[in-house]
């Protein structure tokens, strides 16, 4: 079966749509599969952005991937986020909407960032009935990523990528495979990330996304930090490339947040991505 | 120690409070200190929400400079950290927290500033509409004009400060060297709006303020000339009305009920 029959987004290289090269992408209009944005990003009313990404959209596929919902928090997404993102999915009809395993709000405060989980029962049950009132909210499936973790929990009952699968099957949402954090936080916790990845089926994986991450000494300690801010590390190329040589190709994202450079860098990241999905795939019909 | 009172003691350490054991002694360690991982989070968020306020601020940064504006803005973050899911519009309370601020108070000017950077935001992310044509209450009879209403555009933002901030603000929003500003002591009207995809900053007179202060309740054009006398009788109101109808200020507009309409 060839993976291009599964809905969404093409099994092609796409990149973080960043409002800095906005006017550059609708001139030169690059050769990318598609691109993705933030949700939180568009959540004003109007004005400059939503009249970008309104123009960008008639050009590309759109992938709408959430940091807000906070599907790991023990109580339910809050009403006014959920209308919003469902009002953006109204409006620009992604072909892809996706989050966190992770928490990011609690008590009605928001901390903006993607907060760790303990990977207990107790976890998997709040974050698969936050899941499916997502999913019954936007009346779609949505794919769920793998965060960069910079601690674990004593108490964790699951690897993470076992708690990942669990909760894919339970709930109904696909996997978002997020290599470079499947690399950066197997090494902070000194695991193995290909043991990890190796654990993931085929089937659930709906999209990839790929980044840099900084490498910071702490008091002679070496931790890896998710900062979106690099090309990708040749470890996670690797891992990248033995990953779809297995799943078959998927869209494949480059993601870079911080120190945001010219759109040629993230093209120039973007086509070597898109190299490593043809020769996949050329080596998979070659092998049928 | 259940999820709900794990996430609420990682927020309160998150936002400056020190980590109980009941935290600590539930991450493991794994060649990597606790207190170090824990303090990867805390960076993150302080990073975040500092480079938010700073996109929102940008010219209080500049004012005061960016290790005096960090420091501002990771206190307020941690005393009024962000309530919705979207950094869009966070930051709100910052220019009255500014005017409070001690170590601000060598700047009197400085919340207004940020007065006006915040409108700037609002008008920027403001509900879109087109512009009212001023060709369409030329065409209108010149007996409905006194009672009509004209309906500010949606980004529209009215704003008094009570220090002149708009040159300030605008020589420090470009980038090299800022020239001396001979600045009075008085008070300035705003008008911050973006008709189509550019935020405009305009000076209004007095009157002028009072005027589409007046417009924005709902009152017609007859109450607004009124009240924008009452404000100031130097005022040339046909030419600002012409000005803001070619500046795209309204968005529209509703006439009194004409004889002999039906009720919808």
């Amino acid at each position: 079966m060839s993976n291009r029959s599964l809905p969404g987004l093409p099994a092609r290289a796409g990149i973080g749509l960043k409002a800095r090269h906005y006017r550059e992408i609708l001139q030169q209009t690059p050769d990318l599969g598609w691109l993705e944005v933030h949700p939180e990003n568009y959540m004003g009313a109007g004005g400059p952005p939503h009249h970008y990404l309104g123009l960008i959209r008639r050009d590309y596929p759109l992938s709408l991937h959430g940091v807000g919902l906070s599907l790991g928090s023990d109580a339910p997404a809050d009403a006014g986020h959920l209308q919003r993102l469902k009002a953006l999915v109204a409006r620009y009809q992604p072909a892809q909407v996706s989050e966190h395993l992770a928490w990011a709000s609690h008590g009605g405060v928001f901390l903006n960032d993607l907060l760790p989980l303990p990977l207990t029962r107790e976890t998997l049950d709040i974050a698969c009935s936050n899941i499916q009132r997502v999913q019954d909210a936007l009346g779609r499936q949505i794919l769920l990523e793998n965060p960069s973790t910079y601690l674990r929990f004593s108490d964790d009952e699951y690897p993470e990528e076992v708690f990942l699968v669990e909760l894919a099957c339970r709930s109904g949402c696909g996997l978002l495979v997020d290599v470079n954090n499947v690399y950066v936080s197997a090494c902070n916790h000194g695991l193995d990330p290909a043991a990890y990845l190796a654990a993931i089926p085929a089937t659930l994986v709906g999209e990839i996304h790929l980044a840099g991450h900084s490498v910071e000494d702490i008091d002679g300690q070496t931790l890896r930090i998710d900062d979106h801010g690099d090309r990708v590390a040749d470890a996670v190329w690797s891992l990248y490339e033995g990953f779809i040589q297995r799943v078959g190709s998927r869209p494949t994202l480059i993601e870079w947040d911080t120190r945001v450079p010219a759109l040629q860098t993230l093209l120039a990241e973007a086509a070597r991505a898109q190299r490593l999905l043809d020769r996949s795939e050329a080596e998979r019909h070659a092998t049928v | 120690m259940r999820l709900s009172e794990l996430q609420g003691t990682f927020r309160d350490f998150l936002l400056g409070a020190d980590a109980p054991t009941a935290l600590t002694s539930r991450v493991v360690d794994a060649g990597i200190p606790v207190a170090n991982r824990l303090a990867v989070y805390r960076n993150n968020v302080n990073h975040a929400l500092i480079e938010a306020m700073a996109a929102a601020y940008p010219v209080v940064q500049r004012l005061v400079g960016e290790d005096f504006f960090r420091a501002v803005a990771r206190d307020y973050a941690r005393a009024y950290p962000p309530t919705r899911g979207t950094l869009i519009g966070y930051g709100e309370g910052f220019p009255a927290y500014l005017e409070n601020l001690p170590a601000a108070a060598r700047l009197p000017y400085l919340a207004d500033v940020a007065r006006l950077e915040r409108a700037w935001l609002a008008a920027y992310h403001a509900p879109d509409a087109d512009p009212l044509e001023a060709g369409e209450l030329a065409a209108l009879p010149p007996e409905m004009l006194p009672k009509l209403q004209l309906r500010l555009h949606p980004s529209a933002q009215l704003l008094e400060t009570r220090h002149p901030v708009r040159e300030i603000w605008a020589v420090n929003r470009q980038p090299g060297p800022v020239p001396a500003l001979r600045l009075g002591d008085r008070p300035e009207y705003h008008l911050i709006i973006r008709p189509r995809l550019e935020v405009q900053v305009r000076e209004l007179p007095a009157g002028g303020h009072g005027f589409l202060q007046a417009l924005a309740t709902g009152v017609d054009l007859t109450g607004a000339f009124e009240a924008a006398l009452a404000v100031t009788a130097e005022l040339d109101l046909q030419t600002q009305l012409h000005r803001h109808l070619v500046g795209g200020t309204f968005a529209g507009w509703c006439g009194p009920p004409q004889q002999g309409d039906s009720p919808p």
